[in-house]
């Protein structure tokens, strides 16, 4: 098909470009450490890009029907904006595990254990345990009307536990890579877990004000998101980034170093390629407080003037977009212990999901703290309710007083936990 | 696709099986500026299998391969033998149904070209940035969907139906002096682009908004009579009360409790015509029907897919919503609303000193116990009329002390034409509607709550 898709877009266009993805993801529930459901998702999808007298129209499709994508793909050029940039020329491109075999052919069986020990070690002390296995496989296969041809498979495991603690609420925790955990990694994940939920044994009252604030990798990333959403080059060319002309200008606070990393093994966002054939490198975004570089696509780099990073992301349906891949905050030298002592008096802040999506890159925002716990002279004295954090979190990104030694992969994103002082509470 | 559904279905071994096929024709243009930012067109097609052997639970597969429906109803029977027979499904009874929807759409988007819908989004886009000179950026998106879907299960059932879904979603900004003030707005039809009718006017209203809202100052807090509009209305609704009705939610309210006061009567309709959830049918082959489920603050039904009507001992409502062949039928609203009251906006605000309006939300989040609601378009109350626009309002409190504090609805009621769309679970965007009267809350906590 994709030989079908290049060739009919050589003879009725100027040429185009393809990204077909496979997926088969096994997925199990387990309540109270049983199975209850069992699913499989199969996807096979298409994505074509021609380029037509100087224009280029997208189609996809997850049908097999290669005449009519092409036409479609047609169609969307004549009514597209006109856009000009060269597709890649055929490049070696970099090593990197995305594929582990042991976890692509990892039994039904085997899942299902993974999910049992998972609620065994979760459980207990009137805990009630969800949790959900993901095990996908697929394939990523990128081609052009210039003659590249370029594919590679991938893998995944996920873990999610949903706990159910009576009287204090819900928490959920995640744990992904495209490997099963190893013992390490899963003992910390439920060394994590059970720390939280100790925590939340006791209730205490809520400050309000402007405190030291201690954010977990979830709230961290949640912070992060307007700084990822102004360094995108799609916003960049949109007009409405934050940090579009602050290349080479300290912004943040020396403690924050971020990095877009393709080439870490065996993670969510790990590829040789991007979904427009572009090789991978890592991307230094952020050098101690100073902006170094934005994301782009070909797109955006050809409207902003500059080149492609490799950051472009393909799904079926629609053209592609600029994304990071795997994103890594470079941890600090402090522990947790020595974060806490510099939160003093304040809180630690678990998530902020008001931060989860949406435009977001003036990094004003106001978001319930769930779940927050109340910090009193280093130590931490319980759960708190109700709490809502509001503040720019371009701002607090300047006043970081300290970041943990301790980083955590949330999926595709790498961060410690981060202390800022100054954080605007509010309670009710 | 009924014959290769049937042969799948005969040749399953499982207890109960059922097949959903669906193939989708789907187009977005979408403009930033004056510059068109995407145009695309796709075509997504796939299936929705499920079954139990008997004495298991549920195994299930979802493909795009619609060639293969044998082997999916074989893997999914196979995944079913893998879980164990604690709580084996059942399913509420339901008569087989054979019907077909219609063969053709009177409004197909299919038959516009491209191009024509391009110049469409494109006029009003550039009438949308004409506004006035302070607008100085406008986004639009529109999306047009057919979508054919074929639902069978071993009980002998064999539905067909095609349906189109059109939204159009805007955002003008306007500047001036230093300040920014944003409107939004959105709407959507079950059916094509006729369906959506002119939109010059309203989109002038959106930019006029923005320009009304660099006025606007920032709320001073306090706890004072709340009234919302229609739109924003049905978004609380559908929010604070939909969800707790709906019968899979841990969360679900018990029949016969109360849950707000006797201004609360509830209902959830999936045949309304032109209503973005309507249907003939649910994900489950059961016909839509209207289902009474709050009188006078008092739960008196639930939404029910066949599963969760079983476990009850309840009947099926026809709610049993799947985004896609991606996902598993759950029970979810489809067009929900409030019943109307007396009077008019007038009589709800006369009497009140010092309030707030809320014509729309532009944001709205439940945690399970308290609201959040950030207005779109809010005004002050003074002296019963409504006065000067204000910014960054968000009214916030437990669930159930603002569904008793609603103390009344006026005679007003329209259906939001809003694109409204479900997103509860994480199975996708499902289309919903609601609607509602005018309310007035007796109190209300509200905020500035600009970042």
């Amino acid at each position: 098909v994709i030989a079908q898709l290049l060739e009919l877009a050589r003879q009725r266009g100027d040429g185009g470009d393809v990204v077909v993805k496979t997926d088969e993801t096994l997925s199990l529930a387990l309540d109270e450490g049983r199975l209850v459901t069992s699913g499989l998702a199969q996807e096979r999808g298409t994505n074509l890009r021609v380029v037509a007298e100087g224009r280029t129209g997208v189609a996809g499709t997850t049908g097999d029907d290669a005449a009519g994508t092409v036409e479609a793909a047609l169609a969307a050029a004549r009514a597209g904006a006109p856009v000009e940039f060269p597709l890649p020329e055929p490049n070696p491109w970099p090593r990197v595990m995305t594929r582990v075999p042991r976890a692509a052919s990892a039994t039904l069986e085997e899942l299902r254990n993974l999910g049992q020990m998972t609620h065994d070690r979760l459980a207990g002390d009137g805990r009630r345990v969800g949790v959900v296995v993901e095990r996908s496989v697929g394939s990523v296969r990128v081609a052009n009307t210039t003659g590249l041809d370029a594919s590679y498979e991938v893998s995944m495991v996920a873990v999610l536990a949903r706990i159910q603690v009576a009287g204090s609420g819900r928490f959920t925790a995640h744990l992904v890579g495209a490997d099963l955990p190893v013992a390490e990694e899963f003992e910390r994940f439920v060394e994590r877990t059970l720390l939280r939920l100790d925590w939340s044994r006791r209730e205490a009252t809520a400050p309000r004000g402007h405190l030291p604030v201690c954010f977990l990798p979830p709230a961290v990333r949640a912070l992060l998101l307007p700084v990822r959403q102004s360094l995108l080059g799609r916003t960049a060319v949109l007009g409405f980034s934050a940090l579009k002309d602050r290349i080479g200008e300290r912004v943040y606070d020396p403690a924050l170093t971020l990095t877009d990393d393709p080439l870490v093994d065996a993670r969510p966002g790990s590829r040789p390629l991007d979904d427009e054939g572009v090789p991978s490198r890592p991307l230094t975004l952020v050098r101690e407080g100073t902006v170094r570089a934005l994301a782009y696509d070909l797109e955006t780099a050809a409207r902003a003037g500059a080149r492609s990073t490799g950051h472009a992301r393909r799904t079926t349906f629609g053209k592609p977009q600029v994304a990071f891949t795997n994103v890594v905050m470079t941890p600090g030298a402090h522990s947790f212990e020595t974060l806490l002592s510099l939160v003093g008096d304040g809180l630690i802040v678990e998530d902020l999901p008001a931060l989860d999506g949406g435009q977001v890159a003036g990094g004003g925002f106001v978001s319930p703290a769930t779940p927050a716990w109340r910090v009193s002279g280093g130590e931490v004295l319980g759960r708190v309710g109700g709490v809502t954090i509001a503040g720019n979190a371009h701002q607090l990104l300047s006043r970081i007083r300290g970041v943990g030694s301790d980083g955590v992969w949330l999926g595709a994103f790498h961060a410690p936990p981060v202390v800022i002082e100054g954080v605007g509470v509010l309670v009710g | 696709m009924f014959d290769p559904i049937r042969d799948a279905l005969r040749a399953s071994r499982a207890a109960f099986t059922e097949i959903r096929v669906e193939r989708a024709w789907v187009t977005t243009i979408a403009f930033r500026g004056r510059r068109l930012e995407a145009a695309s067109q796709g075509v997504d097609q796939g299936a929705f299998v499920r079954c139990f052997a008997p004495g298991h639970g549920w195994g299930a597969v979802s493909t795009t391969d619609l060639d293969r429906l044998d082997a999916a109803v074989a893997q999914a029977y196979e995944l079913s033998l893998a879980v164990p027979a604690a709580l084996p499904p059942i399913l509420a009874p339901l008569p087989p149904l054979q019907a077909e929807g219609p063969a053709s759409l009177e409004d197909d988007p299919r038959q516009v070209p491209l191009a024509e819908k391009r110049a469409a989004a494109e006029a009003l886009n550039a009438g949308l940035l004409a506004t006035d000179r302070r607008i100085t950026e406008t986004q639009l998106a529109g999306r047009d969907e057919v979508t054919e879907r074929w639902i069978g299960n071993s009980e002998g059932t064999l539905v067909r139906d095609l349906r189109a879904d059109t939204t159009l979603a805007v955002v003008a900004v306007a500047r001036d002096e230093g300040l920014v003030e944003r409107a939004v707005d959105s709407w959507g039809v079950r059916g094509g682009w006729r369906g959506v009718g002119d939109l010059s006017g309203p989109l002038a209203a959106v930019g006029a908004r923005a320009i009304e809202g660099l006025a606007a100052r920032r709320v001073r807090p306090g706890s004072v009579p709340v009234v919302l509009g229609p739109r924003a209305a049905g978004a609380f609704l559908h929010a604070a009360v939909g969800h707790a009705l709906e019968a899979d939610t841990p969360d679900a309210v018990r029949l016969g409790e109360r849950i707000g006061s006797p201004v609360l009567s509830v209902a959830d309709d999936g045949r309304g015509a032109g209503l973005r959830g309507a249907g003939g049918w649910d994900a489950e082959g059961t016909p839509t029907q209207p289902t009474t489920l709050v009188q006078h603050g008092v739960v008196v039904g639930r939404l029910h897919t066949r599963e969760t009507a079983a476990r009850t001992g309840e009947a099926p409502t026809g709610n049993a919503r799947a985004s896609s062949f991606r996902h598993p039928p759950r029970a979810r609203m489809t067009d929900l609303y409030l019943a109307s009251g007396q009077g008019s906006l007038a009589d709800l605000l006369s009497g009140i000193t010092l309030g707030v309006y809320l014509g729309d939300l532009r944001g709205i989040s439940f945690d399970g116990s308290r609201v959040r609601l950030a207005a779109e378009g809010a005004r002050m109350i003074r002296h019963g009329e409504l006065a000067e626009p204000v910014r960054d309002v968000v009214v916030r409190g437990g669930r159930a002390e603002l569904l008793a504090s609603l103390d009344a609805a006026a005679a007003d009621f329209v259906w939001n034409a809003a694109a409204t769309g479900c997103t509860r679970g994480c199975d996708g965007l499902l289309p919903v509607a609601d609607g509602a009267p005018h309310v007035r809350l007796r109190v209300a906590r509200v905020h500035g709550e600009g970042a």
